[in-house]
């Protein structure tokens, strides 16, 4: 329910005592008078999954309305901040540096030299030392295939509370920007304008401490060593109410070694570093195409040709994103800003609409020939991150963490920014679009119903493009690329991107509105209709000749390697805990229930799957209830989607490349495949409503290699700033092996 | 006074009244299913290089769902799929297709009108876009979530006076 701006004062100030008190639960929560495990023994949290409604904890209570948008909390102050009057920032685009930058330089194994630590860090005594990395030590954690893709480029982050960027590089000009000159200064606000308060270094972390949202570009044949410092208070306490020190960073969704996967038991303390190594592989390299002769699996290299790898092209990637993994912290650290996003660039989407050499499919994104660069142009090709945010009276960046259905907030931001507007020219553009929410769907139509073309679902181009009006639900952590061709529009015409998906609780969407309905300012929920304007503004100076072919990537053909296993997974509430590990093991109402054993709550140390190295198996995924929706993401391998409710039939077009979040349905099931290749250990499969991710929808799945070079099962990594030790799983599920 | 007090109170209060969490698990959900293919007629006038009369056939499947969790009202799941709508141009007669494939969850209601609107294309993949229109349809459902009438006609995008 929507606690609207109307309603009466009473009503608005106990509701913000009771975010006041929520605050102070928070504050006992982080400085280790009370725990997680204490309040849900305790009975704050009903079966409904709110907030107990006494004791002026929900600002809802009298009435008995424990659900609110925003969740917990009256309505977001604006200080005067108007949608559309302010630009929307590019992506911040990171830069990319030789590998010699890098000192220590990065080892295959983590580097175990120790640092004294922060005495404020928990549990440490004066004098005590730890690892410099943060990444467990040995073999099991080393990067796998580090030689044979050692990093050409690097990259560097210090994830830190909110600061004032003066280094923004959108890697587009002013004009191609909304007018925003990247030399000026930019503080971290959500509305730049004066009145909106610029955010408290403990409410906002993000990479590098700043905004715009940060941008990753890579390309296959080219790996790259992400080096990510975590600059975060050493104190667990000054979290500013919500958010967790310790960070486990998950590039969604790569090919790569476990090790770099951002394990949610990964996790890596204040004042250490983490090297993540990204090969920038197409899954299938060990074995097809291993000659690395056909020039559609490859990159795009600087002279304008290709640096062909090994691997099927059929596996190509294009539009991930990289966001905090932390264990039962995810929601919260996601929230206060740890996500960029991750452009893959290869031979077949490179980036550069003008180089014509039959392999590159030419879509939008701007011409070598004007930028001096063969490929990554950014001019036509957008990146989206779209989420709903809350703030406090003052202001400040606000969350919930009582409630375990979903935290929604009541302002949409794109790219970080209040419903901004953007300028465009009449021609085609590619917009990356990311659902970065927490708990929000997203069902988007541009506000004269015309039409937009989705080219890809996940980060994977499909098949064949598909026209729509309307996309499908975008579930959190979903991308969708969709091409808007701005030249059906005149000079000065605005046209508006719209959510249809109406909400009333973060369980699922209640409704998916139409056009009219959405249009209408009549939805309850401040999260519906126009969130972001585009201006078409000129002619472009060069003619649009980027294109949208009729074929993209047509699916890997698996039809050849047998299924071995069929699995199922069954999502839904009323989880049991099996094991009491105080470090891996999380409570929540919402669980897993593997191959028809009991629906459990997440403890990342316990073995739920284990498939054999190249094997490939189906899954079931299921929804187990009908008042929810679940968002299902499968780490590592890109899956085909075989059946909804039982059917192909029943799974439409934008829907049949390949993915790796999967909304389930209220009531839903869906079947896909997966071929478990190239590298191994631990990885999960969770609902990406990080809300229920993190009240413990979560489980881990390792390749089982059959015992060389890894042991089996492999131990769980226990981290502590002094360093990582392992311990046996808690619980091996008898299907699993 | 601080909250640490209140949090205090709670903890007595519950292990009191012994209050015990997360015991319930999900109840079994039984959906109702429903298709339905119907034929719709129309003409655009607007948002096309000329006026075009289309009709066809538009397939409608329905799952409805409840919800034993938490009694909220249920929804019902509806796919359109405009399998085979097609117009000729009553100038140049050239062949129109109508394109959209869509899904929505909606909330369930005896009767509920639905406008959606549509790409226009001179080819059958729709990526040849030269307009757009709109469907509206009526659907009936019984009170066990069944499909029982669907409705519908083609008319003008209302949505875009510029275009």
């Amino acid at each position: 329910m929507y606690l609207s701006g109307k309603a009466s004062k009473a009503r608005l100030r106990e509701a913000e005592n009771a975010r006041r008190n929520r605050a102070e639960i928070v504050k006992a929560l982080a400085d280790g008078t009370i725990t997680r495990r204490d309040l849900i023994k305790w009975g704050l949290f009903t079966t409904a999954g709110t907030l107990a409604l006494k004791n002026g904890l929900s600002p809802f209570a009298p009435s008995a309305f424990a659900d609110s948008i925003p969740t917990g909390a009256p309505p977001s102050p604006l200080f005067g901040a108007v949608p559309f009057t302010r630009p929307m920032p590019r992506f911040d685009v990171l830069p990319r540096e030789a590998i010699g930058v890098l000192n220590p330089a990065p080892t295959a194994l983590s580097n175990q030299t120790t640092q004294l630590l922060n005495t404020a860090l928990e549990g440490v005594r004066p004098g005590d030392r730890g690892p410099i990395e943060g990444r467990p030590p040995g073999d099991i954690w080393a990067h796998q295939e580090f030689t044979r893709f050692f990093p050409q480029i690097a990259f560097r982050i210090t994830t830190k509370g909110a600061t004032t960027n003066t280094t923004y590089n959108p890697e587009v000009p002013s004009s191609l920007n909304s007018g925003i000159n990247p030399a000026d200064s930019i503080p971290v606000r959500f509305h730049q304008t004066q009145n909106f308060p610029i955010q408290n270094a403990l409410k906002v972390w993000t990479f590098n401490g700043t905004v715009p949202p940060k941008l990753f570009k890579v390309r296959y044949g080219e790996p790259a060593l992400f080096r990510h410092f975590n600059g975060l208070p050493f104190d667990i306490n000054e979290n500013g109410g919500f958010g967790r020190h310790t960070i486990s960073t998950h590039e969604h969704n790569g090919h790569h070694g476990a090790e770099n996967d951002g394990f949610t038991g990964a996790f890596f303390f204040p004042g250490q570093f983490y090297d993540y190594h990204y090969p920038v592989v197409l899954a299938g390299w060990r074995t097809i195409n291993t000659t690395a002769t056909d020039p559609r699996a490859g990159g795009p290299n600087d002279a304008g040709g290709i640096t062909k790898v090994a691997g099927d092209w059929h596996e190509t990637m294009s539009s991930h994103w990289i966001h905090d993994h932390m264990f039962s912290f995810t929601s919260q650290n996601v929230y206060k800003g740890m996500a960029g996003m991750f452009n893959i660039y290869s031979s077949l989407d490179r980036g550069a609409e003008d180089v014509n050499d039959g392999t590159n499919l030419r879509l939008p994104s701007g011409r070598a020939s004007v930028r001096g660069t063969s490929w990554g142009i950014l001019d036509y090709d957008v990146n989206l991150m779209l989420a709903d945010k809350a703030f406090d009276a003052s202001g400040q960046l606000f969350f919930d963490i009582f409630q375990t259905d979903g935290f929604l907030g009541d302002v949409m931001t794109v790219n970080l920014a209040y419903k901004p507007f953007f300028e465009v020219e009449r021609r085609k553009y590619r917009f990356r679009v990311l659902n970065a929410a927490v708990a929000r769907f997203f069902k988007l139509a541009l506000s004269d119903g015309s039409p937009m073309i989705q080219i890809a679902n996940d980060g994977n181009l499909l098949p064949n493009p598909v026209t729509l009006t309307q996309t499908d639900e975008l579930g959190i952590a979903e991308r969708y690329d969709l091409v808007i061709d701005f030249s059906r529009y005149t000079i000065g015409d605005k046209v508006w991107m719209v959510n249809l998906a109406e909400h009333q609780d973060g369980k699922r969407p209640s409704q998916d509105l139409t056009l009219a309905e959405a249009l209408s300012g009549t939805s309850p929920d401040p999260g519906v209709g126009k969130f972001l304007e585009f201006r078409i503004v000129r002619d472009p100076a060069q003619p649009d000749i980027s294109q949208v072919p009729a074929t993209l990537i047509p699916n890997p053909d698996l039809r050849g390697i047998r299924v071995v296993r069929e699995r199922v997974f069954e999502f839904n509430r009323g989880a049991g805990q099996t094991t009491t590990d105080p470090i891996t093991a999380a409570f929540g109402p919402w669980g897993i229930r593997t191959d028809n054993g009991a629906t459990l709550a997440a403890d990342f140390g316990r073995i739920s799957a284990a498939p054999h190295a190249g094997a490939r198996e189906i899954w079931t995924l299921r929804n187990g209830g009908g008042g929810w929706d679940h968002p299902i993401h499968i780490h590592f391998e890109e899956c085909q989607t075989l059946a909804r409710d039982g059917a192909l039939a029943n799974v439409p077009a934008a829907e049949r490349g390949r993915k790796d979040v999967w909304r389930l349905h209220p009531g839903g099931e869906v079947t896909i495949t997966l071929q478990f290749r190239d590298f191994q250990g631990m990885f999960m499969e969770h609902c990406h409503n990080t809300t229920h991710e993190d009240n413990a929808m979560l489980l881990r799945w390792e390749i089982d290699d059959g015992g060389a070079p890894f042991v089996r099962p492999l131990p769980t990594p226990i981290p502590k700033p002094q360093g990582v030790t392992f311990q046996p799983p808690d619980d091996i599920l008898p299907t699993a092996f | 006074m601080t909250m640490r007090r209140s949090v205090l109170a709670s903890v007595l209060s519950f292990l009191l009244v012994g209050g015990l969490l997360w015991g319930d698990s999900s109840a079994v959900v039984t959906t109702v299913k429903s298709t339905m293919t119907i034929l719709v007629k129309g003409t655009v006038n607007t948002n096309v290089p000329e006026p075009v009369p289309f009709s066809g056939k538009i397939q409608i499947k329905t799952t409805f769902v409840p919800d034993p969790d938490f009694g909220l009202p249920p929804i019902v799941i509806v796919s359109i799929d405009m399998l085979d709508v097609q117009g000729l141009g009553q100038t140049t007669k050239t062949k129109y297709f109508a394109i959209e494939e869509d899904e929505l969850n909606r909330a369930f209601k005896a009767s509920d009108t639905l406008g959606l609107t549509f790409a226009i294309a001179t080819d059958p993949n729709g990526l040849a876009i030269v307009g757009t229109g709109l469907v509206s349809l009526t659907l009936t459902y019984d009170a066990a979530g069944n499909l029982v009438d669907a409705s519908g006609s083609v008319s003008n995008n209302p949505f875009a006076p510029n275009l």
